[in-house]
């Protein structure tokens, strides 16, 4: 199935940042919608589990 | 001598904001070292290396948050423990009380306009989140390092599928509709579009083309391993179309370190087929002059020039009057001592590093890059014409990157001016977006102490500086110009301009 | 969001609600036989999953024990022993009999029950009373006579009182008790003297205008020294509020959690009546006496982790910082560990509110996938209990991940068929 045009260049940006929140402050600083994400390591545990959170949660 | 040693069970910070406490700690009146980072086995080293390890410390887990200081006094010490807790209290985001999202998912139902997905995260996380936002529709930009090459393969492939762009992995900069990702800078509105697949190139090319009165639609990143074999291409390939696409693009730039010959082959077919006038700048591959709708061009100020040129943009390029820099040069060189022979080259953009070090063929260079130089023996002591990327991991471990905070560099900068053997500093100054609030007052004090010892040992120390930002930046490009040429230094618009110069110094002592 | 993932948080939205809607409130004290739904003459309930007699851990083993020779159902420990492993004498977890059971949880047909009806929704949970203060009791699973004694004395002559007293003043709101308590130093687990001083200030005046006989001066005596008297309450609260959030489809908050010194369990919302164990982590804390010390203890034990389930416990540390010196620990610690509880659940409970935190409502809702995904388990206030019967000690245990990645595989193979 092709995937819809890239809207990229022409919508205006809105971000979600994972990780270091100076780059979250950059963007508020340039008044560009942007979410924090409280992002913390993941526990240890194997790639099925892990899987399963992608599609559960 | 007041010490404290915190430990904060399971409390989770990103390094980049514990960075940013401790360097804001370090400024609290009395504080002669401050550190406040995860309990990591690779950090604690760092603090044991620092007097800071405490059995406690020594004893805590990852996860834990450790605040390590030491000040002149109690009253200091207390004062600073208490700023470090108030900042590590600060709010990322939202507004107090509200919980900010703790996955992508909750982030993107809490957010249904969002399009781009910036990831920070350290790299053996990156992958799993990148692929995530590929595969709920949106695009990436990948700043974390440290990506398997084959994970970068993979989301790629997932990429072309979705018809999503991933920039990076360790892409430093993108300047989407004006918006400012990593560390760029604010460019004025215009026709050229740039790709690029380093930070700091785009950041010197970007900032130029406003300069220049040319102006910027977009700047893609690719990360810096796009070309290789392994990849193809596979962003840069996508980026082309996407700015071939893009009514508001009238020019496209594209700079990189020379790509293996097959890759070159299919980006410069690409950039035949596009339609629209494209700068190819393959940095240190010596390929000029214009086949077609293509030029080609050698450093990153040329690349801008000759796109600005292309749009029909008549402005030069930033550069001092040759009356300006030959009376700073030849006072310089009056004051000379013989023994004052070699170059110092301590930059925090790499691919500035690397432009200097094609520039500097000529001379014997030592440096952390490879770039047509000798390998630096001592990463921490230069020998002869030295010239490094201080923003590699060689010299980061552990501690922020230069752009954001010049500490390690000032400390660079000092024991270079105590080396008899320095004839001339060369050094970088990045401004814009995320990076530091005010380098130039940090970099123009360190200046200042590193010449006052000098000058106590009889030398007179020349420094250029080249400046890569704009006039918009939030930093104010003419203040951090002022401020720099205050305490004596050359100041340059360009990192070409900065090359020049110092190698036609280098030139006189060497012949 | 995916379809999928809408209908989980939709469901969790409502199996939360239903939590949070609960109002317990004490309506009655009873022999187990006359309220216990499925209680038998020859059944004796004990804590969590269910475990064949031969698997039980020590308490367990004690307990059983001791509820057959109380009960009259055996004569000798070596024929109850025998009537245990034959199956004329049956065990089953109070889990499966709307009922939660502190420690050992030995629960059997004369036991007088806490009545605990969550009148939001109508349904009733149970709870044994305490036996009072001691180390030795049969719910840390010890007997003699002098436990015997005690169980007898409190069927036949506390219960009535205090179901004469609870008849008098009528329902005892559960939920407010709770929500004070926890602003006077209770986390509602290890620490429920606030709780039980509220109850009985509720009580006394029915207690103080009943004809002052023996068995009125002794029951008042008996309150008076049990300083923990509610737990029991509290956990039975605990269940029936989580009771008519059971059986949510898609949801994957967890309505129980549950040790038996062998095995920690625990159930899902979205998947029924099924338990999901991994192996029972050690307990960690103070010990009441030198001469014990971990190599004496059982693995974690009881059902009493229910208070946890509903956000209190150890979810809740800050609010008793008494607790936390069982393990040596301060109040950013305790902080620390609620903070990791907010990561694991789906949302917060007002009615339970931590002063320490300037008055942050409780986590509350723990799911599973926050678990499995943030690597936090629930962290839970117990006591520890020595491996041949008797109370020793008492600290925090965390949950340990088995479970929850088992039960989230199950939950994935359920959804996505």
């Amino acid at each position: 199935m092709a995937e819809a045009p890239n809207p990229l260049l022409s919508a205006p940006l809105s971000v979600i940042n994972l990780g270091a929140e100076l780059f979250a402050e950059a963007l508020r600083q340039q008044e560009v919608p942007v979410v924090q994400v409280q992002w913390t390591p993941p526990a240890a545990q194997d790639d099925d589990l892990l899987d399963l959170l992608d599609t559960l949660l | 001598m007041a010490e404290r040693i915190l430990i904060r069970a399971r409390e989770y910070h990103d390094s980049v904001r514990l960075m940013r406490v401790s360097e804001a700690i370090r400024k609290s009146p009395g504080v002669t070292e401050a550190m406040v980072m995860m309990a990591t086995p690779n950090n604690k080293k760092i603090l044991g290396n620092a007097g800071l390890l405490s059995g406690e410390a020594e004893a805590a887990r990852a996860d834990d948050l450790i605040i390590a200081l030491i000040a002149d006094c109690e009253a200091n010490a207390a004062t600073a423990l208490e700023l470090a807790e108030d900042s590590l209290a600060q709010k990322p985001g939202g507004a107090a009380g509200v919980a900010l999202p703790r996955t992508l998912d909750a982030a993107q139902a809490a957010t249904p306009g969002a399009n781009v997905v910036a990831i920070s995260v350290p790299g053996e996380h990156a992958y799993r989140e990148a692929k995530r936002a590929l595969e709920l529709g949106l695009n990436v930009f990948l700043f974390s390092d440290n990506v398997a090459l084959e994970d970068e393969r993979r989301l790629k492939e997932l990429a072309a599928e979705k018809n999503r762009l991933v920039m990076g992995p360790d892409c430093g900069t993108a300047i989407i509709g004006g918006a400012c990702l990593g560390f760029a800078n604010k460019v004025r509105p215009g026709k050229v579009g740039v790709i690029g697949a380093s930070g700091t190139g785009t950041q010197e090319i970007t900032s130029l083309l406003d300069w220049l009165g040319a102006g910027l639609s977009h700047a893609i990143g690719t990360g810096g391993r796009d070309l290789k074999a392994e990849i193809g291409g596979a962003t840069m390939l996508q980026a082309l179309d996407l700015l071939a696409a893009d009514p508001g693009t009238e020019v496209i730039a594209i700079t990189s370190k020379p790509p293996s010959a097959e890759v070159a082959e299919k980006v410069v077919a690409a950039c035949r087929a596009v339609g629209k006038p494209v700068v190819i700048n393959f940095l240190g591959l010596g390929r000029t002059g214009t086949e077609g709708n293509v030029t080609f061009t050698d450093t990153l100020a040329e690349t801008a020039l000759a796109a600005a040129r292309l749009i029909g943009a008549n402005d030069e390029l930033p550069a001092l009057s040759e009356e300006e820099a030959e009376t700073y040069l030849a006072a310089a060189r009056a004051k000379r001592t013989g023994g004052q022979k070699y170059l110092r080259g301590l930059y925090a953009g790499g691919t500035l590093c690397y432009e200097a070090l094609l520039g500097l063929k000529e001379l014997k260079v030592q440096s952390n890059l490879s770039a047509g130089a000798g390998p630096l023996p001592d990463l921490f002591t230069s020998v002869g014409h030295t010239v490094i990327d201080m923003g590699e991991d060689d010299y980061t471990d552990g501690r922020p990157h230069p752009m954001i905070d010049p500490g390690l560099r000032n400390q660079r900068i000092l024991k270079e001016a105590a080396d008899p053997e320095v004839a001339l500093l060369l050094l970088d100054l990045v401004i814009g977006y995320a990076a530091h609030e005010d380098p130039a007052e940090s970099l123009a004090r360190t200046l200042t102490e590193a010449r006052a010892s000098a000058a106590e040992a009889g030398r007179e120390l020349p420094v250029i500086v080249t400046i890569c930002g704009t006039e918009a930046d939030p930093q104010d490009h003419a203040a951090q110009v002022a401020r720099l040429e205050t305490a004596d230094i050359l100041v340059t618009r360009s990192n070409a301009e900065a090359v020049r110069l110092a190698a036609a110094y280098l030139e006189d002592i060497h012949g | 969001m995916t379809d999928l993932k809408t209908r989980i948080e939709e469901a969790n939205g409502k199996a939360f609600d239903i939590l949070r809607q609960g109002k317990p409130q004490i309506v009655d004290v009873a022999p187990a036989i006359e309220v216990v739904p499925g209680m038998k003459p020859n059944l004796i309930l004990h804590s969590a999953p269910a475990i064949a007699f031969a698997e039980m851990c020590g308490p367990h083993r004690n307990g059983v024990i001791g509820a057959a020779l109380f009960e009259g159902l055996a004569a000798t420990a070596e024929e109850a022993e025998a009537k245990l492993l034959s199956g004329e004498i049956e065990t089953a977890p109070c889990h499966h009999h709307a009922t939660v059971g502190a420690g050992a949880g030995i629960t059997s047909a004369s036991t007088p029950m806490m009545v605990i009806e969550n009148t939001t929704y109508g349904n009733r949970a149970y709870s044994c009373i305490s036996e009072g203060g001691g180390l030795r009791l049969l719910k840390w699973g010890w007997y003699d006579q002098g436990v015997i004694d005690t169980l007898r004395w409190q069927a036949d002559h506390f219960a009535p009182v205090l179901k004469a007293a609870l008849a008098a003043s009528g329902p005892i709101d559960l939920k407010n008790i709770i929500s004070r308590a926890v602003e006077m130093g209770d986390e509602c687990h290890n620490r429920s003297v606030a709780s039980t001083f509220l109850f009985l200030k509720e009580l006394y005046p029915h207690l103080a205008a009943m004809e002052l006989t023996e068995d009125v001066r002794a029951s008042i005596k008996f309150l008076v020294e049990s300083e923990h008297f509610l737990l029991h309450a509290i956990m039975a609260g605990a269940k029936s509020m989580l009771m008519p959030a059971e059986g949510t489809e898609y949801s994957t908050m967890v309505t129980a959690m549950a040790r038996n010194g062998v095995d920690f369990g625990i159930k899902v919302s979205g998947l029924g009546d099924q338990w999901f164990t991994a192996p029972a982590n050690d307990v960690k804390g103070l010990f009441f006496r030198a001469e014990w010390g971990y190599e004496d203890a059982a693995p974690d034990l009881g059902d009493s982790s229910i208070t946890e389930t509903v956000g209190l416990g150890g979810f809740i540390q800050p609010c008793a910082p008494t607790v936390t010196q069982y393990v040596d620990g301060s109040l950013a610690e305790a902080i620390a560990n609620t903070n990791e509880m907010f990561e694991i659940c789906i949302g917060t409970n007002p009615d339970v509110r931590i002063p320490a935190m300037d008055f942050a409502p409780a986590p509350l809702g723990i799911d599973i996938r926050k678990v499995v995904k943030t690597g936090i388990t629930p962290h839970i206030d117990t006591a520890i209990t020595h491996k041949d019967g008797g109370l020793i000690g008492a600290g925090e245990v965390r949950a340990p991940i088995g479970c929850f990645q088992k039960a989230l595989k199950a939950f994935g193979e359920k959804v996505q068929g």
